[in-house]
């Protein structure tokens, strides 16, 4: 009884088209974000508005955060979004309803991970304190346009770094 | 298939990132970190013993000898270090195409010495080492479709219409990318990414037709045409990204190449005899 089960449902499974393509679809579909599986879901979220994060010096002037920090905005950004969430998810929120302190708690979270992978040889001399910084781009009245940058955290380099 | 394993073997090997000297805690532990400590490898990154560990398993690999054992390693250094780096906060998706192929051809292997007996461990047949070269192309094709499902699923099915936002996000990755090097982005880009928004229908017809791509992936397993013309697809997919929104992802083009569009494959058909095509 048993076998004519599991025979019944592997003649039907191998007549879907393509059947091992849509069995490993299905599975980083349910796995979704858990290493080496993954849903593959970018660009998935299409909205009319997206922001970047950046590090300047302590007179604003812009770092090439892949030569400084080895990490570049792209993913200091997914960093920020993570330590957002944590910091709204806490008190039980959504991303939406962040405060001005909240982004600043998660910018000073972000910025404390990059401080100590700051390399020397990269860093201007005349740069002796990082800023972090949100631009936001927003698509209205079928025209694109840049907020002014808010600045989420500053830190003081120390010597050693 | 000795040259796409030659390929693979190259490409596992650079894939994988071995400074992982910055990673030094999973703050945010994705996959196998939600159960173990991963940070023991970007304590103490992987040195030149372990480097010549993996490239001697890819080799074995490559010559078709003891592939579950030859894989071993570089599996196991591929999650574990992706594992980490994608528990630092942020997500990146370069290196789980080339774990999963890894994972799917290991899967084959191992399912070849269960069912072969000590034969099979040691030198799979050439059926077995086809297998293995059709797990890695079922891979590539559902991880392209699945990103064309999630599209479509995350967007309530409006992707398509919602396709001219897209200009905001290539403002966003062309300044992002200002920022990772202070290098201005084209002029052309900025006209570009206007144009999106001039002429919404264009900007369906441009992200569109890689969407269709993407959902259209599972394509490359009906024969060895339809894969080069998939992986041909898929690279020039790849390359106007590159081009548009700084975003490279060299290992997917480089996987397409290798086992989609598989120039030594071709070279080798044209070559044999008529009545062995």
């Amino acid at each position: 009884m048993r076998m004519a089960f599991f025979s019944a449902w592997a003649w039907g499974w191998r007549r879907i088209p393509f059947f091992p393509c849509v069995a490993v679809v299905g599975i980083l579909f349910g796995l979704k974000e858990r290493y080496p599986f993954s849903n593959f879901p970018m660009y998935s979220n299409v909205d009319v508005e997206a922001d970047i994060v950046y590090v300047t010096d302590q007179s604003d002037r812009a770092l090439p955060m892949d030569a400084v920090f080895r990490t570049g905005s792209g993913t200091a950004k997914k960093m920020y979004k993570k330590e957002l969430m944590a910091v709204v998810g806490a008190g039980g929120r959504k991303l939406k309803a962040a405060t001005a302190e909240d982004r600043a708690a998660a910018g000073r979270a972000v910025l404390g991970t990059l401080g100590p992978r700051v390399r020397a040889k990269a860093l201007p001399p005349e740069a002796l304190g990082l800023r972090l910084y949100r631009l936001t781009f927003r698509l209205e009245n079928g025209a694109l346009a840049q907020l002014a940058p808010e600045q989420l955290a500053e830190l003081t380099l120390s010597k050693n770094e | 298939m000795a040259a796409m394993r030659l390929g693979f073997a190259v490409l596992v090997y650079v894939a994988i990132k071995w400074e992982t000297g910055a990673w030094t805690s999973q703050k945010f532990p994705n996959g196998l970190a939600h159960w173990v400590d991963v940070t023991w490898i970007g304590k103490a990154p992987p040195g030149w013993g372990l480097k010549a560990l993996t490239a001697a398993g890819l080799a074995a690999y490559v010559w078709g000898r003891l592939p579950v054992l030859g894989l071993l390693a570089a599996l196991g250094l591929s999650v574990v270090i992706g594992t980490l780096g994608n528990s630092q906060g942020a997500i990146n998706h370069s290196t789980q195409l080339v774990s999963l192929m890894l994972l799917g051809q290991f899967l084959v292997y191992g399912a070849a010495g269960l069912a072969g007996g000590a034969g099979e461990w040691v030198r799979p047949s050439v059926a077995w080492q086809r297998r293995a070269v059709y797990a890695a192309t079922v891979v590539i094709a559902a991880s392209y479709v699945v990103s064309g499902v999630m599209k479509l699923v995350n967007s309530h099915f409006r992707w398509l219409e919602e396709a001219p936002y897209l200009a905001v996000q290539l403002l966003k990755t062309n300044w992002s990318h200002y920022h990772d090097t202070l290098e201005m982005p084209p002029g052309w880009l900025q006209v570009a990414t206007q144009a999106l928004v001039d002429h919404p229908n264009g900007a369906r017809l441009f992200f569109g037709s890689g969407l269709l791509i993407e959902l259209a992936g599972f394509v490359v397993l009906i024969n060895r045409r339809w894969a080069a013309a998939g992986g041909l697809a898929i690279i020039a997919l790849h390359l106007s990204i590159s081009q548009v929104m700084s975003l490279n992802f060299v290992n997917h083009m480089a996987a397409a190449l290798i086992f989609l569009v598989n120039v030594p494959g071709w070279w080798m058909r044209r070559s044999a005899p008529p009545e062995a095509r």
